[in-house]
């Protein structure tokens, strides 16, 4: 028997691996704060859901709700994506809900008290209530304080890992959250790179690719992959390039330091411009050493971001949790 | 309440942002006298929705419940806004002039009806211009988006005509009215920011209201909105030269004032726009019920407006 789960639309990366599940028959429901699919980004995934206007109960096993901490700001609590939020915990009121918490306390450029990280925390825990909560990774549990982590699980034949050419890329908007990211320190890398002759690719910024697949070739012909990111929770951007057999260069920041072994599968690195810069050119010159680092990094992200592994933890979560919601109300 | 609860999805609400007049005149002031209706919710039950310029195709294709795109602005104009699907998409058109439900209903097959924008009267309870000793006519009072401001570049050289030497502004924040050029020094502007705590008490420092219109583009659309309010508030109003001229003396004032008080509340009640709304849903439903599967044709409905 299925799970019958009732989710929105939020994060379409993380949402096409849970549609895949083949123990959930998932319904949408429908919300104006985040406006329809880009069909780049995963292609057609219509098809593996089924929209819906309203909330009927007695219909759904659960509900999974989406949030991060932007959401937790009083104007978009009031009139932004929080209140996508704010909306479906008012009015589904006799299920279980699982929260999926994208983020993490950090957000500086707010305006006080907003900016506090304890201000942010506190307020969760307020909306929070009874609901389940899951993290990306077990730095964001620390700093939440709370919070399951599930890290996020990919079909590693799904990614191309293709002949490789020398070029640097990084998956990254064209803006917001400019510490979250450390777009700055990515910036500084591109024109400590450009000083080298070395033209980086920010993709979604450099170039925007028309669909799916011009992504995956694009990622799969890509040497090296840097991570800029300070605060990011698992960024699926450098699961996916490690998937394809890219030279990882990250921050060691939310676990990454658990996963990667400093110029074996990887490297890690400081806040350093320069040093990123020259450990790029060095890399470039050697394509040998960068394939045989690229491929032990796809062996680890086959170990550790596996989908089955992803697919039987929430499994079980949901076993958990609805299991455990029928004994309440019984 | 399940079977008849109303959804209104506002302009705000989709551009997540605040204090949009349309949304408060045509939304918010709705509801303090419709216990059966509230601001949208994602994953509420509806009966009927009404999207208060709110573009969401998706949904209106899929709802199907009671569905009214209400206009107030003639947004079909632009290429990009949906509002001609949206239109085709639902039930009804509701719009806040007759001259939109005239360009509109020219568009769609869908029933286009005018709903005039009006006031919430409890809003401005108490609150009425005593004209009563105060002379000639010194003070005028401007107020709405500063876009709007070429509407009052046109009334300056006639307010110095007539002898009217302080304008007053209110409006949108960071956005000082500047006289033109021309006219710079000649007379007192103090400008206000617009808010609606402190609006109507702006306005009541003022002799008169202008509310000058101009011929071109989106203005042949507008509604009368500000004249109704200012009216509530017992304040005359002069939308032209001749107007302006008409409205010079005590005794001047003090008639339009009380003959236009009194429209407003015999014909700018908002709770006449509930009982519309509630007319038109009422005859949808009766429609929908025994043609649910007809295609809508232009002139194919019968339903009408109380009044109407």
């Amino acid at each position: 028997m299925k799970f019958k789960i009732l989710d929105v639309q939020w994060h379409i990366g993380h949402q096409y691996e849970m549609l895949k599940f083949p123990f959930i028959e998932w319904s949408w429901l429908m919300q104006y704060k985040r406006r329809g699919f880009s069909k780049s980004i995963r292609g057609d995934i219509s098809n593996m859901f089924e929209y819906v206007c309203c909330y009927d109960r007695n219909v759904y096993d659960a509900a999974i709700l989406h949030l991060d901490q932007d959401c937790l700001d009083p104007v978009s609590w009031d009139v932004g994506k929080g209140s996508v939020y704010r909306d479906m915990n008012e009015i589904i009121d006799d299920i279980p809900k699982i929260v999926i918490m994208h983020g993490t306390p950090y957000r500086p450029e707010s305006r006080s008290p907003y900016n506090d990280p304890q201000w942010v925390i506190d307020r969760l825990q307020q909306i929070l209530g009874q609901n389940h909560m899951i993290v990306n990774s077990q730095q964001a549990a620390r700093q939440w304080q709370c919070g399951i982590p599930i890290i996020h699980g990919l079909d590693p034949m799904e990614w191309f890992d293709l002949p490789k050419y020398p070029r640097v890329v990084t998956t990254l908007s064209p803006s917001g959250m400019p510490s979250y990211y450390d777009r700055g320190f990515l910036d500084e890398v591109k024109t400590a790179l450009r000083r080298r002759d070395i033209i980086h690719c920010q993709i979604g910024v450099d170039c925007f690719p028309g669909s799916w697949d011009e992504y995956r070739e694009l990622i799969g012909h890509s040497l090296i992959y840097f991570n800029p990111t300070k605060e990011s929770p698992m960024p699926r951007a450098r699961t996916e390039a490690m998937l394809s057999g890219a030279c990882i260069i990250t921050t060691p920041y939310h676990d990454a330091d658990t996963f990667i072994q400093n110029g074996f599968n990887g490297f890690l690195i400081e806040r350093d411009p320069e040093y990123v810069a020259d450990l790029i050119e060095s890399l470039i010159c050697e394509p040998d050493r960068a394939i045989v680092i690229g491929q032990r990094g796809k062996h680890t992200a086959q170990q550790i971001f596996g989908w089955e592994r992803f697919a039987r933890t929430w499994e079980s979560l949901l076993g958990e949790v609805t299991s455990s919601h029928k004994t309440d109300v019984a | 309440m399940e079977s008849n609860r109303v959804g209104i999805l506002t302009f705000e609400q989709m551009q997540a942002m605040q204090n949009f007049g349309s949304t408060r005149i045509r939304a918010l002031s709705l509801l303090n006298y419709w216990p059966e209706a509230e601001l949208f919710r994602i994953g509420q039950r509806y009966a009927t929705v009404i999207f208060q310029k709110a573009y969401w195709l998706e949904y209106a294709e899929k709802f199907d419940g009671v569905k009214i795109l209400d206009l107030c602005d003639p947004d079909l104009l632009h290429w990009g806004s949906h509002c001609n699907a949206m239109a085709d998409a639902c039930d009804v058109v509701t719009t806040s002039t007759k001259s939109l439900e005239d360009i509109v209903s020219r568009y769609t097959a869908t029933p286009t009806f005018c709903i005039p924008d009006r006031v919430d009267l409890n809003s401005v309870r108490g609150l009425r211009k005593c004209h009563s000793e105060n002379g000639p006519t010194r003070t005028a009072a401007w107020f709405g988006y500063s876009m709007n401001f070429p509407s009052l570049d046109c009334a300056v050289p006639e307010l110095l005509l007539h002898g009217i030497n302080h304008l007053i502004v209110v409006a949108d924040y960071d956005k000082p009215y500047w006289l033109p050029l021309e006219f710079y020094g000649t007379m007192r502007v103090t400008n206000y920011v617009w808010n609606i705590e402190t609006v109507y008490g702006h306005l009541l420092e003022a002799d008169i209201v202008l509310n000058y219109r101009l011929d071109s583009g989106r203005w042949k659309y507008k509604s009368n909105n500000k004249t109704i309010l200012a009216w509530a508030l017992g304040l005359p109003v002069a939308h032209s030269v001749r107007e302006l001229a008409a409205l010079l003396s005590e005794e001047a004032r003090i008639q339009e004032a009380d003959m236009r008080y009194q429209e407003v509340q015999r014909d700018y009640d908002v709770s006449q726009s509930v009982i519309e709304y509630k007319s038109l849903i009422a005859r949808i439903m009766t429609q929908k019920n025994g043609q649910s599967s007809a295609p809508k044709q232009p002139g194919g409905y019968s339903i009408q407006l109380n009044g109407a």
